[in-house]
């Protein structure tokens, strides 16, 4: 975990300069949107929500939130809530990459909930101004292990409706106990989970 | 500058505040418990003063033992009878690639032992399905027996942990040696060894577990032990010859596993046929001929049963 987090530290640090992003594939300042997870081995479909905010001098800022195995954004499951700034660190206008920090805290009625803390990046291609392709990652910290999320996805502004994006991909999750050292002697355990996600965002 | 302030401030906050929460309360756990009633049967008609006799299998001589205690390193549960198919209730997440020297815990089937994990690791994909074998890794056994009314105990080595090696057989207190101490016996200069000392290069051993190798992992420290489900009380409620170890069954959800060991006549002594020959044999010819039932191939009925009553709970 330490390895991890000093890895992010010297990364961010590295960095030369923060400006604004942009990450959805329309021009709005705010957008809110929902999102369906069907997992790939069958299941129940978790759901969530993402809000988006670009403001000028200041790191765009979005909160992700997502509901396991529920579609209706309640669930007696484990509930997520990760609200992210992004620091953009490298962009050449087709190619950018962010970093993400964040605050966290995941909940459910039968177990309780607390904070967690998240770090990761983002990399996003813009090919078109319509399109983009963004591969977010970050993980999740816990007192006791770590939740790695990588969510490959494609961002399409369809030209009939220009405030309307609509995504679609995958979502990976690699919970895993311990610390670092522990992992390797398979010592402790984790758990994998993948999905499909598709949604869409509102300009707001 | 105040934008990277400001990151770095909120990088230091995440740190600190990193770990609140714990990630092991949201996967899904298990407490497994190992026990015997057939020891535990045995004992109780011993403590009414009736004689449980051994008997004659084959060219073998089977007994009941008073007490099976031990080591144990990790409990699988296989799926659809495949390798690398199963989940682990207990112990190491990964078995099969467990060093020499891994964690032990404390057993004793003669009573019961809940051995309890915080967490259920499924591997990347898992579906799930029928579990009609557990695998268990021991680091020994302890074996305690009667021989006419004199009890013995003999350690069985199934893994690889100082001083001990995978396959040695150590006889306690033999006869003419310092007690409270086990002992190997030394095949080449023909006298025992106390564990304290240097253990002898060519001790008494059981050649198939010493000399037993998985296919897939050929460096494996620690012998499969396979046992065979049957008379299993599923999730549901009913009888089967399997338990259902379904993802939806398994994922998110609070696991129970008791098991009862049949160790009925599961202590043999090869080439012995008779009470009165198994009650002549010396410390020495007891260690010898020492086994049990179960040391044979996996995937194989291998004689060794146990009844599983398997609950699960949805944790959220």
């Amino acid at each position: 975990m330490r390895i991890a987090i000093l890895f992010f530290i010297l990364c961010l640090l590295s960095s030369i300069s923060f400006a604004m992003t942009d990450f959805v594939a329309m021009p709005a300042s705010k957008t809110l949107g929902y999102y369906l997870m069907p997992p790939t081995g069958g299941g129940d479909i978790s759901s969530g929500l993402v809000y988006s905010s670009r403001q000028k001098d200041k790191p765009d800022f979005e909160a992700i939130f997502t509901a396991y195995k529920s579609p209706y954004l309640l669930t007696k499951n484990m509930s997520q809530l990760i609200l992210f700034n992004k620091y953009k660190l490298l962009d050449s206008g087709f190619f950018r990459f962010s970093g993400l920090i964040g605050l966290g805290g995941v909940y459910s009625p039968a177990v309780g909930g607390g904070l967690t803390g998240n770090i990761g990046g983002e990399i996003v291609l813009s090919p078109m101004n319509n399109l983009k392709l963004g591969l977010p990652f970050y993980v999740s910290l816990f007192n006791d292990g770590m939740m790695t999320t990588v969510c490959p996805q494609i961002d399409f502004c369809p030209g009939a409706m220009p405030k309307t994006t609509f995504f679609l991909g995958g979502r990976v999750e690699a919970s895993m106990l311990g610390t670092l050292s522990s992992m390797s002697s398979a010592s402790d355990s984790g758990k994998f989970s993948t999905y499909g996600i598709f949604g869409f965002r509102q300009a707001i | 500058m105040h934008k990277k302030i400001t990151f770095l401030a909120l990088l230091g906050l995440v740190i600190i505040i990193a770990g609140c929460a714990s990630l092991k309360s949201f996967m899904a756990g298990s407490t497994t418990s190992l026990t015997s009633s057939s020891i535990q049967a045995a004992n109780a008609l011993r403590a009414a003063g009736v004689t449980v006799f051994g008997s004659a299998e084959g060219s073998n001589w089977v007994l009941t033992p008073t007490k099976i205690s031990g080591k144990i390193m990790s409990v699988v549960f296989t799926v659809n009878g495949q390798e690398d198919e199963g989940i682990v209730p207990f112990g190491s997440g990964r078995p099969d690639i467990a060093p020499a020297q891994s964690t032990l815990y404390d057993f004793d089937l003669s009573n019961i032992t809940v051995l309890q994990k915080d967490t259920v690791g499924l591997k990347p994909g898992y579906v799930g399905g029928q579990s009609t074998q557990m695998i268990l890794l021991f680091g020994y056994f302890d074996v305690t027996f009667l021989q006419g009314a004199t009890t013995k105990k003999i350690r069985f080595c199934y893994g690889d942990s100082t001083p001990y090696v995978r396959g040695d057989k150590l006889m306690y207190n033999p006869s003419g040696e310092a007690t409270n101490k086990y002992y190997w016996y030394d095949t080449l200069g023909g006298t025992f060894v106390s564990e304290t000392g240097t253990r002898p290069s060519s001790p008494e051993a059981n050649a198939f577990v010493r000399d037993f190798t998985d296919p897939i992992r050929p460096n494996a420290h620690y012998y499969n032990v396979g046992v065979l489900l049957r008379n299993n009380r599923d999730y549901d409620g009913t009888t089967k010859n399997y338990i259902s170890l379904l993802k939806s069954v398994v994922d998110d959800h609070s696991l129970s596993f008791r098991v009862d060991f049949d160790l009925g006549n599961a202590v043999v002594f090869t080439n012995v046929t008779s009470e009165a020959a198994f009650n002549a044999l010396s410390d020495i010819q007891l260690l010898q001929k020492f086994d049990m039932k179960q040391n044979t191939a996996r995937w194989q009925d291998t004689g060794l049963y146990c009844s599983v009553s398997f609950e699960s709970t949805p944790k959220f």
